[in-house]
């Protein structure tokens, strides 16, 4: 058998990500409607900075996670199933950590900007605001079906 | 107070970018600066730190000598980049005139063309790969 890093805590790692991922969704869904009502001319910004903030934890939080699951699913899920039986799922999944990582600094950027910006006054930081916003919550809900559908398929 | 229009007095100060506008720029910077070194390895041949799972080691090399993962040491590379980047723009930015209306919609979209470009390059490259799989070894049971 193999000695891989968190092998034996490998299941118990991607059930804890698909949690993280579940808050993850939300709060980022919730997150970009806020934001886009602020371009809507519609203040709650209270609330936008709140749920910058479970971003800001759940983001990190997801992606360790799974940081830490990927070795253990590196060998026994892809090099030993996928890059055999199901290339199409091998392949999702390395779009998926690609697109999860250049998430990183949107995710940074958005609770910065959510505690500095004053939505009525700083119109024209705005539309940064919402292209962080819009680009993080399509990379959330990307990764979060391509999760779910490489899963299906097999998982560690 | 000068007025519109008029020549601004040598010893009044040139008015500066405000602090959350210089965040601004910096933070826009930082991405682009993450999208594009995260990009560039998939471009160009980079040496990168590498993970070798079986025998949880590192290597800092362009390609790897047996089943590795390079997605950590992209990781922290394009980190690295995206904090000098912040530092470095951030300073700039604080020294330079207030950014126009016009200027923060150039940042946001030189932030999420780099952001697409990445995440294009990163699709078109392995929505088509043909991965080489790993030879079985004994102990392995098809479930």
């Amino acid at each position: 058998m193999t000695d891989i890093a968190f092998q034996s805590q490998a299941r118990l790692l991607v059930l804890l990500h698909a949690a993280a991922a579940i808050v993850l969704v939300g709060s980022t869904t919730h997150h970009f409607i806020v934001a886009f009502g602020y371009a809507r001319r519609r203040y709650k910004v209270k609330l936008g900075r709140i749920y910058a903030a479970i971003v800001l934890a759940a983001y990190p939080a997801t992606f360790l996670l799974g940081a830490l699951a990927y070795p253990t699913y590196r060998y026994h899920v892809r090099a030993l199933y996928f890059d055999r039986h199901a290339v199409w799922a091998s392949n999702l999944f390395d779009i998926k950590e690609n697109f999860a990582a250049l998430g990183l600094p949107l995710v940074v950027g958005i609770f910065v900007l959510s505690r500095i910006m004053k939505p009525k006054e700083d119109r024209s930081m705005l539309v940064g605001y919402v292209a962080m916003a819009t680009l993080l919550v399509a990379i959330v809900w990307f990764n979060v079906v391509s999760g779910v559908l490489i899963t299906m398929e097999r998982g560690v | 107070m000068s007025q519109p229009g008029e020549p601004v007095p040598a010893s009044e100060p040139r008015p500066r970018m405000s602090k959350a506008q210089a965040v601004y720029v910096a933070l826009s910077a930082a991405a682009i600066a993450f999208a594009l070194s995260f990009a560039w390895p998939a471009y160009a041949p980079t040496s990168v730190f590498w993970y070798y799972p079986l025998e949880r080691r590192w290597a800092l090399e362009v390609k790897p000598s047996g089943l590795a993962m390079d997605w950590y040491g992209r990781c922290l590379l394009s980190t690295l980049i995206a904090v000098v980047a912040f530092a470095v723009v951030h300073l700039v930015a604080r020294r330079l005139r207030p950014l126009t209306r016009r200027g923060h919609g150039l940042w946001a979209a030189w932030m999420v063309t780099a952001v697409l470009l990445a995440m294009a390059l990163y699709a078109s490259q392995l929505a088509m790969r043909n991965p080489v799989p790993e030879p079985l070894p004994s102990w392995y049971v098809p479930k």
